[in-house]
C-alpha cells in the first residue's frame, strides 16, 4: 500500500512537472561561431511559437542568435542528439 | 556633316574630343564605382556558411560544425586579400583612365595638325612671319630674304600697314599714301603700276627661291620632289 502511494506520488509529480526538449541551431558573429544544442522547456512553453520565443530569449542572454528550431518533442532526447549537442546539451 | 570653314572644323573637332573625354571618364568612373560596390565583403562568406548550416538539418554533429566554422574563417581571410586586390584594380583603373585621356588628346592634336599640314601643302606658301626692313630694302618672309627696290619696299610697307588696319587700298589711295598727295589728285593707273612692279620683283625672287633654284656655277633645277611630278 505504501509502495503504491509512493509510486503514484512520483507519477503525479512527473505529470505536473512535464518537460519537453527542443534542439536548435544558433550563431555568433565576428568571427562566425555556430552551435547545435538541446534545451529543456517547461510544459507551457512546448508549442512551437512559444518555444521559439523562449529559446531566443535564453540564447540572447548568453550572446547567441537563434537560427532555427529543429524539433520540439516531449520525449527524451536520443543519444545521437545528446552526443551532437555535446557541451551544449541542456547548457542554457 | 558639312564643314564650311577651318575654324568650324576646329570647333567640331574640339567638341568631339571633349565629348570623348567625358565619355571615357564617365565609363571608367561608373565601372570603378561598380567594382568597389560589388566586390564581396568579408561577411558574404559567413552568410553563405550560415545558410548551409541552417538549410541542412543533418549538419548537427560537432565535427561538421567545426568544419563549417573553419570554412567561414578561411573565407574571411580570403576577403582580406580581396580588399587589397580592390585597391590594385582601382589604381590600375586610374592609370587606364589617364592613358586613355592622354591618347584621345594626342589623337585630337594629330587630327588638327594633319588638317593644318594639308592646308599648308595645298596653299603653296604659308606665311608665318613677315619682316620688313626699310633701311636695307629687305623683306624677310619665313626666313627667306628678298631684296627689293626702295620704291617696291615703300609699296610693300604701305600694303602691310593697310593690312594691319584691316583696310583694302585702291590704286589711287596707294599712290596717294606713297606720294603724299590727296587721293583725288592721284591716278589709279600709277598705283596699279607700283603693284605690278612689286609683284614682278617679289614674285620673281620668290619663284626662284621656292621653285626654280639656281645652283651656283652648275645651273638651274626645279626645287620639287621627284615623285609629285606627273605629265598629262
Amino acid at each position: 500500500m505504501r509502495y503504491i502511494i509512493i509510486i503514484s506520488a512520483t507519477f503525479l509529480a512527473t505529470a505536473v512537472q512535464a518537460f519537453c526538449f527542443v534542439d536548435y541551431k544558433a550563431k555568433q558573429d565576428d568571427p562566425l561561431k555556430l552551435h547545435y544544442g538541446v534545451m529543456e522547456l517547461t510544459d507551457q512553453q512546448c508549442s512551437f511559437e512559444e518555444a521559439q520565443k523562449v529559446v531566443t530569449q535564453r540564447l540572447l542572454l548568453q550572446g547567441w542568435t537563434l537560427l532555427n528550431l529543429l524539433s520540439v518533442s516531449a520525449s527524451n532526447p536520443t543519444p545521437q542528439q545528446k552526443a551532437n549537442a555535446g557541451e551544449n546539451f541542456l547548457r542554457y | 556633316m558639312k564643314i564650311s570653314s577651318a575654324t568650324e572644323t576646329r570647333k567640331t573637332t574640339r567638341l568631339i574630343i571633349f565629348g570623348g573625354l567625358v565619355v571615357i571618364i564617365g565609363i571608367l568612373t561608373v565601372t570603378g564605382a561598380w567594382l568597389l560596390w560589388t566586390l564581396p565583403d568579408a561577411n558574404a562568406f559567413n552568410v553563405r556558411v550560415e545558410q548551409i548550416f541552417v538549410r541542412n538539418d543533418a549538419l548537427t554533429s560537432q565535427n561538421e560544425i567545426n568544419l563549417l566554422e573553419i570554412l567561414a574563417q578561411s573565407g574571411t581571410a580570403f576577403s582580406d586579400t580581396l580588399a587589397s586586390y580592390r585597391m590594385v584594380i582601382f589604381v590600375l583603373m586610374l592609370m587606364a583612365t589617364a592613358l586613355l585621356v592622354a591618347a584621345l588628346a594626342f589623337l585630337g592634336m594629330l587630327l588638327l595638325l594633319n588638317r593644318r599640314m594639308a592646308k599648308i601643302e595645298s596653299s603653296g606658301i604659308q606665311v608665318s612671319s613677315l619682316l620688313i626692313s626699310r633701311d636695307e630694302n629687305l623683306v624677310i618672309l619665313n626666313n627667306m630674304e628678298f631684296q627689293l627696290t626702295p620704291a617696291a619696299i615703300e609699296t610693300f610697307s604701305v600694303l602691310a600697314e593697310a593690312r594691319m588696319d584691316g583696310d583694302v587700298l585702291s590704286g589711287a589711295e596707294l599712290e596717294a599714301m606713297i606720294v603724299g598727295k590727296s587721293t583725288a589728285d592721284c591716278d589709279e593707273a600709277a598705283g596699279a603700276t607700283r603693284i605690278k612692279r612689286l609683284r614682278d620683283s617679289l614674285g620673281n625672287q620668290m619663284v626662284s627661291a621656292l621653285l626654280i633654284k639656281n645652283i651656283a656655277r652648275r645651273g638651274y633645277v626645279l626645287a620639287i620632289d621627284k615623285d609629285v611630278i606627273e605629265m598629262i
